[in-house]
């Protein structure tokens, strides 16, 4: 096939994604010079040509934190659990819901779980930080029940438990809805042909229904590794007090910190850098493991 | 103020007799008497057309305001355009907007300036930062800046991107509104204004004494448990105990506290400062040690001693289990306005936060405030709330007409920070006539003063903004005219704004009263924090491990997760930490400031 | 419809129907009760006393937010950026989805175009940069530049190329060979059979639209413009007075979690409804087996 021949049917392709392609540059790529902020000792008014180089000393003065330890290991830890809890969670409810036969149950089932994923969590935070007290509606149901009441928010035994609950509980409803986007692309007729050979119920499930929707699973598992280092700063920021910095203090707050002393463009933009770096890093990673070793491409 | 407790909600009918009693006590009158308090007549007030008078002239019941004469040389023609930020946003009546409303065409008939908008932000937490940082960056200063923050001001300065007004200032600033109003506590308003001499904007000026705490506490609680006010910290632990034991509280079995507290310990709002302070410290203050350097106080021994206290107390269950959890709001609504504590240590406007929402939720509470308890040394101080903030006024480089702001703001000063004048606002901005329905009504009964704020609407320079004014004792003022003046009006010759405030409900009047207390005790009973310019090198580097590890530190003690004695350790940390390095800048600072 | 009549998969069944209904109460009860304190009055709400029923019920604080043009302006910002933004959106999104979900034979250069997608979504210049763009263009205080400088999702266009994957390539093939052009073979094979995608997109977009506060609080340098969320932000979040200019009735206002609750479910409420009106496209989903026949 000559280049002509090609193009002959391939032409409106190139011209669907010319309007995304100028999207992007536009207003990504094209703002990226402003990383060099990171290698900078950044002064808005000097702007990006004019404020001083200093290389690597943003970085260096990240990593040479004393906090550099707990905050990394914190915003892991919390990230980590809210990413496979969110993940398998929807996987979960969505194939309960995809077995709820009743139409209407499912339906406003389904509307119910997302309901949280509206309240920002400056909202959210507001009515946690009542419901979650010493004295909150939590402690007192649990106190009814003749279970000892906790402080959730003040101690560092249970605050990343409290963070990845709350987190869960917030955008799993909402995580569902692509699994049931995903659901509805497998064919009935394979069901009832499995039906026929005797495969019960949750045979079916296994060998039919996760099969259809591996793909997304597989997918959206690797995309979320690119927010490997985003441990949710504006629910951490709403939750959080200095006595659980020990437990609950992420790389994010930290900088927030470092940033009210004084303004901190240079170390947020290296900060953010790393960041960047570490998450298309894993997900380079997780397309290749796939290709590798599942045999497909997930991007 | 002699008398400890002198008022209370129960006594605070507020007749005529309780004004002419208060006003008989003797209070002093010397801030009034300097601005001197004669009507100035109004010889200009044919020029300005009457649809744009403040005040209710036409009103059976108004009252007229007293303008200012018109500036020498003003109103300027051709006007002028200045662009301007500001914070914000109001709500305006119809067709009017932030560059149009009932001030921007009174100050454009009085001055020739017409004010346009350049960038505004609300109260977002860091918004104002962004907003200024965003115009710096686009190379596009406003002509005159309002409330820039300080990293952004240090940030204008080291790029000669200011006005140096010193010159201006000198010929044109209004000797009076200006120069003497802003003169007070050694000069403190020109902290940062002025570099090396010069004069490189106006400063912000808040109100003497607002963040300053007074003891609230529950007089039905105390006559309930026997007691009278505390005057030692003592005294304060004993009336705290009875009260939880008592369990005087609203909620359930065991659930009063002995006094608000929140995560902050020294804080605006149910803060612990004046505890530290009866030990003569304050946690994250710079005062000046016996040889005249700075020292870092919450390393001072002293504060040991105060966290073995608190620990004692939070043992005890005399602050709530989860205080430091909490924010200052919150403490407003579950705390305070649940009558879970009838003790706390807030400003004078916590008369009308908080407390409002107490007596709502319980009409038996009834509270009243007093002065803060000694401590066992005898030492009664407080943290002084510095009327000067972090922020100043700027103007652009090269921008030719400082001069006429400058003759702006004097001419609002007078009209608003001189009593007499009466400016209370504009009719159907800031204030209505309602009827008995509480319809709209313009020769109605009654006067609504709802989200009452005489100058939220005006902008501008300093003394036409909603939080400052170019005399901190403008509020304190003002409060005494009504006091003195308005309450010894006969009641027939009273008009509606006279009656709506002396009609104003008992809290208003405690708020009032707070008011005048705190500023009396200002600065007698304040420690003040001495550091006061950008921070450090090592401050920027180090500050915030710093900061977190004290925090961290203090709460840890107070709820007894690690033992007194971490203190020293912390203290060794702290120094070894970076805490050295900075107080050796924060030293080199301070001496070459004298 | 299979039918599964023993008696371990109906106890499932039963089992399934308490637990989910059990979930969606606890999703719903926080909003029952921000619904509770938005009827409550003031002291009792701000006191924390209200849980589920309303205490002084009264409609005061609805009319309070609904009297405010400031909030009622930044409502309708909000709902004209939902719309337009989401529209613009959902066509880019399937407009570049559709050649990315085609194999570097049928489409050259795809390898390069993907991970130009994938890099630009994990890497951003920062603030200033982009705010230099936006105002060049002219778009300050525009509702452009609330949906011009997003309105390539690349999550969503991900997901899109990963859904029309799913497409049975023999439709494509036999259209393809009749001498369909892409346009036809997108606009008649793969939106149709991808409608459920589509809609869980559209949500994605217009939700993501609805809950942006950052970008109204740089773009639009006047308060006058800002987006419900952003107006909402600047009512919400807990202040300290170590900011200027905060006065005694700003921060009452501000602790008034009557009126706050009122704001929420009039924040709220417009953006649930989007959602039922998708839905009936998740089931239409289950036709698309036959089609695949």
């Amino acid at each position: 096939m000559t280049f002509k021949q090609y193009m002959k049917r391939a032409w409106p392709l190139y011209v669907m994604i010319v309007p995304g392609l100028i999207f992007v540059l536009l207003f990504r790529y094209y703002p990226m010079y402003g990383v060099v902020i990171a290698f900078q000792d950044f002064s808005p008014a000097k702007g990006f040509a004019g404020s001083p180089w200093i290389g690597w000393e943003n970085f260096e003065f990240f990593f040479s934190l004393p906090e550099f330890g707990r905050i990394f290991s914190n915003t892991l830890i919390i990230s980590i659990s809210k990413i496979v809890a969110d993940q398998v969670g929807a996987v979960i409810l969505a194939l309960l819901l995809n077995e709820a036969r009743r139409i209407l149950f499912r339906r406003t089932i389904q509307t119910l779980i997302y309901l949280p994923h509206f309240l920002s969590w400056i909202v959210l935070g507001g009515i946690l930080l009542d419901i979650l007290s010493a004295g909150g509606i939590l402690n007192q149901a649990i106190g009814a029940l003749g279970i000892k009441p906790q402080l959730w928010l003040g101690s560092n035994d249970w605050f990343r438990g409290t963070v990845i609950s709350s987190g869960f509980w917030k955008n799993v409803g909402f995580s569902t809805i692509v699994y049931l986007a995903a659901l509805t692309a497998i064919n009935p007729v394979l069901h009832e042909a499995a039906a026929i050979d005797g495969a019960g119920r949750f045979r079916r499930i296994w060998h039919i229904t996760l099969p259809g929707i591996r793909p997304t699973i597989v997918l959206l598992a690797a995309l979320s590794l690119g927010d490997v280092l985003q441990a949710g700063f504006e629910q951490i920021l709403t939750l959080y007090s200095p006595a659980v910095y020990r437990s609950g203090d992420i790389i994010d707050t930290f900088v927030y910190r470092v940033g009210l002393i004084s303004a901190q463009y240079s170390l947020a933009g290296a900060v953010g850098l790393f960041k960047s770096f570490i998450g298309f890093g894993l997900i380079v990673l997780s397309y290749w493991l796939a290709d590798r070793y599942a045999g497909y491409r997930i991007l | 103020m002699s008398k400890k407790f002198p008022y209370d909600t129960a006594d605070l009918k507020p007749s005529r007799r309780d004004f002419l009693k208060w006003s008989g006590a003797g209070m002093a009158t010397a801030m009034m008497a300097r601005f001197g308090l004669a009507p100035i007549l109004a010889q200009n007030m044919g020029e300005i057309p009457a649809e744009l008078h403040p005040g209710s002239p036409t009103n059976a019941r108004g009252w007229t305001t007293t303008l200012p004469p018109i500036p020498e040389g003003m109103p300027v023609d051709p006007p002028v355009t200045i662009t301007g930020s500001r914070r914000g946003p109001w709500e305006f009546a119809d067709g009017d907007d932030i560059e149009n409303s009932p001030f921007t065409r009174l100050n454009a008939a009085v001055t020739g300036i017409q004010w346009k908008l350049a960038f505004n932000w609300t109260d977002n937490e860091g918004e104002v930062l962004q907003k200024y940082n965003l115009a710096i960056a686009s190379d596009e200063l406003p002509d005159f800046m309002e409330t820039v923050p300080l990293q952004v001001y240090s940030e204008l300065l080291e790029n000669d991107l200011l006005e140096d007004i010193t010159d201006v200032y000198e010929e044109v600033a209004h000797p009076v509104w200006l120069k003497e109003a802003m003169s007070f506590s050694d000069g403190i308003a020109w902290r940062l204004a002025e570099v090396n001499g010069r004069k490189m904007g106006l400063p912000y000026i808040e109100q003497a004494a607002q963040n300053d705490k007074v003891l609230w506490i529950r007089q039905d609680w105390l006559d309930a448990v026997g007691m009278s006010a505390p005057t030692t910290i003592e005294e304060l632990h004993a009336v705290a105990t009875a009260f939880k034991e008592a369990d005087m509280g609203q909620g359930g079995d065991g659930a009063t506290l002995g006094i608000a507290a929140n995560r902050q310990l020294n804080t605006w709002y149910c803060s612990l400062d004046p505890i530290f302070g009866a030990w003569g410290v304050m946690p994250t203050f710079w005062t000046p040690d016996e040889n005249g350097d700075l020292q870092y106080d919450s390393v001072r021994p002293e504060i040991k001693e105060v966290l073995g206290t608190l620990r004692a107390w939070y043992s005890e269950g005399l602050l709530a289990q989860d205080f430091f959890t909490f924010a200052p709001w919150q403490n407003a609504g579950t705390h305070i306005g649940g009558n879970l504590a009838g003790i706390m240590y807030s400003p004078a406007f916590g008369a009308v936060y908080g407390l409002p929402d107490s007596v709502a939720n319980d009409p038996d509470a009834r509270w009243t405030f007093g002065d803060i308890p000694t401590g066992p040394t005898g030492i009664k101080k407080k943290a002084w709330s510095n009327p000067v903030p972090d922020t100043v006024y700027c103007f652009r480089k090269g921008f030719e007409h400082v001069d006429l702001v400058l003759k702006q703001i004097a001419w609002w000063a007078e009209l608003l920070q001189n009593p007499a004048n009466r400016y209370h606002g504009f009719e159907g901005t800031d204030y209505f006539w309602r009827n008995e329905d509480g319809e709209l009504d313009p020769m109605g009964s009654t006067l609504d003063l709802n989200g009452y704020d005489s100058t939220k609407h005006i902008w501008g320079p300093p003394g036409t903004n909603g939080g400052s004014r170019t005399d901190p004792f403008f509020e304190t003022n003002w409060i005494k005219e009504r006091r003195d003046v308005w309450a010894n009006t006969p009641e027939d010759e009273r008009d509606a704004l006279m009656e709506a405030f002396l009609g104003g409900d008992p809290l208003s009047v405690l708020w009032d009263e707070a008011n005048v207390f705190a500023v009396d005790h200002w600065e007698a009973d304040g420690i003040k924090n001495h550091f006061l310019t950008v921070p450090t090198r090592t401050m920027e580097r180090a500050g915030t491990s710093l900061e977190g590890l004290e925090a961290e530190t203090f709460i840890n003690i107070i709820t007894g997760q690690e033992s007194l004695d971490r203190f020293d350790s912390f203290a060794e940390e702290w120094r070894s930490g970076g805490g050295d390095r900075i107080t050796d800048e924060v030293n080199e600072w301070w001496h070459g400031q004298m | 419809m299979i039918r599964d009549r023993n008696w371990f998969s109906r106890l499932f069944d039963g089992a399934n129907y308490i637990f989910l209904t059990l979930f969606a109460v606890l999703c719903l009860l926080p909003l029952i009760h921000i619904f509770a304190v938005s009827l409550s009055g003031r002291a009792p709400a701000t006191a924390g006393f209200v849980s589920f029923w309303p205490i002084d019920f009264t409609l005061e604080n609805y009319e309070q937010v609904m009297g405010s043009r400031n909030f009622l302006r930044s409502l309708a910002i909000s709902v004209a950026r939902v719309l337009t933004g989401t529209s613009l959106s959902m066509i880019l999104v399937i407009l570049t989805a559709y050649p990315l979900s085609k194999t570097p034979r049928v489409f050259r250069g795809r390898t390069i175009f993907i991970w130009f997608f994938v890099f630009a979504m994990l890497f951003d210049g920062g603030l200033i940069p982009s705010f230099l763009v936006v105002r060049s263009l002219g778009l300050l205080n525009t509702l452009g530049a609330l949906i011009l400088p997003n309105a390539v999702p690349i999550f969503s266009v991900i997901l899109m190329m990963n859904f029309f994957r799913d497409v049975p390539k023999e439709l494509e093939e036999s259209a393809l060979i009749d001498g369909a052009s892409h346009w036809r073979v997108l606009w008649h094979i793969y939106i149709p059979l991808s409608l459920p995608a589509i809609a869980t997109l559209t949500l994605f977009s217009a939700v993501n639209h609805w809950n942006a506060w950052f970008d109204g609080l740089i773009y639009m340098t006047d308060t006058a413009n800002y987006p419900m969320q952003t107006f909402l932000r600047t009512v919400i979040v807990t202040l300290d007075l170590t900011q200027v200019g905060i006065n005694p009735q700003d921060l009452q206002r501000l602790s008034d979690r009557a009126i706050r609750g009122a704001q929420i479910i009039v924040a709220t409420v417009p953006i649930l409804i989007v959602y039922p009106f998708l839905q009936r496209y998740f089931i239409s989903g289950i036709k698309l087996g036959a089609v695949k026949e």
